[in-house]
């Protein structure tokens, strides 16, 4: 990673992922925070290697200590914590959806990122059932199902922004 | 919505507040490894008082630590919770279908709950005592071994701090955009759940083009001061590891043996 632009294009969405964790959206019952619309960012517009550096880095970060995911938390506990495993899954959502990405129909974008969305779900839930040692039916009960409609909500409005952004984006970069 | 300051950093010249960073990071994941020896009473109450110890000296006041605890609260409620009511074993004295309760799961309960208590405590003192540009010195010090298999750590430790740079101004510009949206008469967290939503594309397109064209200007700007890679660099924050620091990694030593001892009664 030499190039100036990369670099910084990196530490932004960084920032733009720490920003995103602490805006949440009141709805009843799920506090719908915009963290993984972030992640979908930068699954979109950075490459491969830089989006999964800055998952990592924002990974290690957190757990260090710095109060950096949803809500002002961070800490090895937070990780450690039975909703850890999302946060793993932040890197199986970049990589999903960077293989899904193809062409740039907004389609294959929405396409893409619910791969993606879907198996950072799957990560939280293996991580669920780790920590809680419950039955596969309460645990996709309670890490799953509440999340769909946020998830899906979250992914049309990040492919509708994704539109609008990607032309300003390659202008730049 | 409120500001944004990664790292509740709280001025002082405690000697927490002193170490090297470095100190402060490694001595805060020994805590976190050293915690899962705990099994007993003994155990926990010689963590307990270490870390009580550890916030008497950094001079912060304790309401700081327990408003810590205080958001990660109904997290940990719902894993003692669990681990109460759903842990087989022991000699229930109360039973309902999958439920029961037994004096082997309430202790297990009680441990887990002091265990997250104890970590949130000790990582608390980290960020409470440690600047974010001291941590970004102290992460970038400690990453230099993954250079050897070609991790570039002198990129992320740049990447860290202009983020940690860009955090409070992209925060500002939110705010900034939220109150010109609110002025053009967009009602945020008002209406049904589509008009929220609805809500959100002009806060983050604008934030989105913004930070693009932040970030353009800065890379500019370091191309035309000469960057052009970060090999080599010198640094401009010198870290000085001194006696203090021995002492506090040599006192957690002392703490490991004497959970290792405590742990067999």
């Amino acid at each position: 990673m030499h190039n100036t632009r990369r670099l910084v294009a990196a530490a932004i969405s960084l920032a733009i992922l720490v920003i995103c964790s602490q805006i949440t959206i009141p709805i009843p019952t799920v506090p719908l925070t915009l963290q993984t619309l972030a992640v979908g960012f930068i699954a979109v517009f950075l490459p491969i290697i830089d989006g999964l550096l800055v998952i990592i880095v924002y990974l290690i970060l957190g757990t260090l200590g710095l109060p950096i995911f949803a809500g002002l938390h961070g800490g090895l506990s937070y990780l450690l914590a039975p909703a850890g495993g999302y946060l793993f899954g932040f890197i199986a959502f970049v990589l999903i959806t960077k293989l899904f990405l193809r062409g740039k129909s907004q389609f294959n974008l929405w396409l893409a990122l619910l791969l993606g969305d879907l198996s950072q779900l799957i990560c939280g839930t293996a991580g669920l059932q780790l920590a809680l040692h419950q039955s596969w039916p309460i645990v996709v009960g309670i890490g799953i199902l509440p999340y769909i409609i946020p998830e899906l909500i979250k992914i049309t409005l990040l492919t509708v922004i994704a539109q609008r952004l990607l032309p300003i984006w390659q202008r730049k970069w | 919505m409120g500001k944004i300051i990664v790292g509740r950093y709280l001025p002082g010249n405690s000697l927490i507040h002193r170490l090297d960073p470095r100190a402060k990071f490694i001595a805060t994941f020994i805590f976190v490894a050293i915690i899962f020896l705990a099994n007993n009473w003994a155990t926990y109450l010689a963590l307990g008082l270490f870390v009580l110890w550890a916030v008497y000296l950094s001079k912060v006041s304790l309401t700081f630590f327990i408003k810590g605890v205080r958001p990660m609260l109904f997290l940990i409620l719902f894993t003692v919770a669990l681990q109460i009511f759903f842990t087989p074993g022991g000699n229930p004295f109360w039973q309902w279908g999958i439920l029961s309760l037994s004096k082997l799961s309430i202790i297990n309960g009680i441990f887990i709950l002091l265990r997250f208590t104890l970590i949130i405590f000790i990582s608390t003192l980290l960020t409470i005592t440690t600047t974010p540009l001291q941590m970004s010195d102290a992460i970038e010090y400690l990453l230099r071994p993954l250079r050897k298999i070609h991790f570039p750590v002198d990129e992320v430790a740049l990447m860290l701090s202009i983020a940690l740079q860009f955090i409070p101004l992209l925060s500002d510009e939110t705010t900034k955009i939220m109150n010109a949206q609110r002025a053009r008469g967009v009602d945020f967290g008002e209406g049904n759940i589509i008009k929220q939503i609805k809500a959100i594309v002009p806060i983050l397109i604008p934030l989105f083009v913004s930070s693009f064209n932040i970030a353009y200007d800065l890379s500019i700007a370091m191309e035309a001061r000469g960057y052009n890679g970060s090999a080599g660099r010198t640094k401009y924050r010198q870290l000085h590891w001194q006696k203090p620091d021995t002492l506090v990694l040599t006192s957690f030593g002392l703490l490991t043996i004497i959970l290792l001892i405590l742990r067999s009664y």
